[in-house]
């Protein structure tokens, strides 16, 4: 295996691309929001259930590569009991440590935690998307305005 | 027989590595590599006849347009068309789909008329005609594939009626190298429909098996010449002399016109008429350096060659554990291996093989319709071009081994 392979395909997200946490419907979801990549085909819808400013709730469905499954799974994990302007801000965060540019600060990398692992992408352009399009939906169910 | 050894040398592509690793081209089928022989082709033209065609009255303009018009004539033999008016330069087999829907469509199908495309079609043969039958008030009529993916022969008869304006359907299917039964399509069409016209789109087709638009039957044929080893921005409309005769331009400019005033303009023959301004002449130069270079070798032996590769493609592939290939080979099969692997993302195998050497396409090959017809959301396509291997293929399959091993 290459190490940028490797580095695509992080344990975490093989074995969250084997075992996704919050797959499903989500009861009383209260904010949906569906993203498709045409490129692939892939998508995701994206449930929330808010109580308040807090997001107490998060799941996801959808038909996409372990790249964006693992991604979708990771996001219901990091962004439930967050506010929805801090599961925005975590977003923002996590494009910019994906995109291309100046590399993250070690503070910024550490407040990502398990996201870390999505890091390969940024070598990989063309699975860029596969990995921010579950935080598309996140935009999407929480109104954002880009 | 093919000299595969030899055919690579003439390849200046296929000497690289891809992530340390010799690459394997099996993503012909997107855009084939180019010999020498059209590199040198298009190069020249830039490098010494580098002027504009039928306009100049010097010698660079003059040669310019001789070397142009001389790849009108390699068209239609290489159609088996009758006259080299029948051949229009397009910049792809998209854009020659819009010409005919745009300018034989527009004026030729109104409310209540039918138009019937394939369920198998690339978006490029379905979505200008659902753009024409949107504005013409039409009905745009899907006809539908059997189990094999294959045009279903007898229900696609019963769609016909003398509504039924247009018939647009590829020679061979992009993502899973079906070859369907066109001469039985235009039979059926012309029989229910006197006043049909057929297209077919060949970019599929023409790298792969001799065409014969004549014993086809059909009104008007395309391809890209980027599918053929040419470059990029270039393509090849054939239309019947009748049909191209009785349509209107589509896009107006300079090279087009007879004469222009401002009570009228009288547009040129055809094919003239439908090319517009300055067209990409080094590139169409470079068209017909690939199809001297594919008749050189002869398509029967590249179609001998590439036989053998996809039989012992479905071989190897068949060992790979879980593997589904969606079409195995038979007589109405050509050049591409499309397959799934249950539990994995066709993306994911991409990048996989991609990361040693194998460069694949995966995903919907913009064929949406046919992937829903499959019950699949995407599928892995290796295509087989005249410069492929035996040992490429087995490449494939080990490391597809690799892939079910890392993601399953």
């Amino acid at each position: 295996m290459t190490p940028a392979l490797a580095a695509l395909y992080q344990g975490i997200v093989l074995e969250h691309h084997a075992r996704p946490r919050n797959f499903g419907p989500l009861a009383a979801c209260t904010h949906e929001a569906r993203a498709h990549n045409p490129l692939c085909g892939d998508t995701v819808t994206l449930r929330l259930r808010l109580d308040a400013a807090a997001i107490v709730a998060a799941g996801f469905e959808g038909d996409g590569c372990a790249l964006c499954r693992a991604s979708a799974s990771l996001l219901t994990l990091a962004v439930t009991g967050r506010t929805a302007a801090d599961a925005l801000a975590l977003a923002a965060e996590l494009d910019a440590f994906v995109s291309p540019g100046p590399e993250p600060t070690p503070e910024a990398t550490d407040r990502l935690g398990d996201l870390r692992a999505l890091g390969g992408v940024r070598e990989v352009p063309s699975r860029r998307r596969c990995a921010t399009l579950p935080w598309e939906a996140l935009r999407a169910a929480l109104g954002e305005r880009r | 027989m093919l000299d595969v050894t030899r055919t690579r040398g003439d390849f200046p592509a296929l000497a690289q590595s891809v992530h340390g690793r010799p690459l394997v081209y099996l993503d012909s089928a997107s855009t084939a590599l180019k010999p020498r022989a059209v590199i040198d082709a298009v190069s020249h033209m830039f490098a010494r006849e580098c002027a504009n065609v039928h306009r100049g009255v010097h010698a660079l303009s003059d040669a310019a347009t001789e070397r142009y018009e001389a790849v009108r004539e390699k068209a239609r033999r290489f159609l088996g068309a009758e006259d080299a008016r029948e051949i229009v330069f397009t910049r792809g087999a998209t854009e020659a789909v819009n010409l005919v829907a745009q300018s034989f469509g527009r004026a030729g199908v109104g409310p209540g008329d039918e138009v019937l495309v394939s369920t198998l079609e690339h978006h490029s043969n379905l979505v200008p005609w659902q753009m024409l039958c949107a504005e013409r008030g039409a009905t745009l009529r899907p006809f539908p594939l059997d189990e094999r993916g294959q045009v279903d022969l007898s229900r696609f008869a019963e769609l016909l009626s003398p509504r039924t304006r247009i018939v647009a359907i590829s020679h061979v299917s992009n993502a899973l190298g079906a070859v369907t039964p066109v001469r039985e399509v235009t039979r059926l069409a012309r029989a229910a429909s006197p006043a049909v016209a057929i297209l077919v789109d060949g970019a599929q087709a023409v790298p792969h098996l001799r065409v014969d638009v004549r014993a086809l039957d059909c009104d008007f044929y395309c391809f890209s010449g980027h599918k053929l080893y040419g470059p990029t921005g270039t393509g090849v409309l054939y239309g019947k002399r009748e049909r191209l005769a009785a349509m209107a331009p589509w896009q107006g400019g300079g090279d087009m016109i007879l004469s222009v005033s401002f009570a009228g303009t009288l547009y040129a023959e055809p094919p003239h008429r439908f090319e517009a301004g300055t067209p990409n002449i080094a590139g169409t130069v470079g068209l017909g350096a690939a199809i001297d270079y594919v008749e050189a070798l002869g398509l029967d032996a590249i179609a001998a060659h590439e036989r053998a590769l996809l039989e012992h493609g479905a071989r190897v592939l068949a060992e790979v554990p879980g593997l589904r290939l969606l079409r195995p080979p038979g007589e109405d099969q050509v050049a591409i291996l499309s397959f799934v692997l249950p539990g994995v993302h066709p993306h994911d195998v991409g990048t996989v093989l991609d990361h040693q050497g194998i460069a694949v396409r995966a995903g919907h090959h913009c064929a949406q319709p046919l992937m829903e017809h499959l019950g699949v959301a995407g599928t892995t396509r290796a295509s087989i071009a005249l410069y492929n291997t035996t040992g490429e293929l087995d490449a494939l399959a080990a490391a597809l081994g690799a892939v079910v091993g890392m993601l399953r």
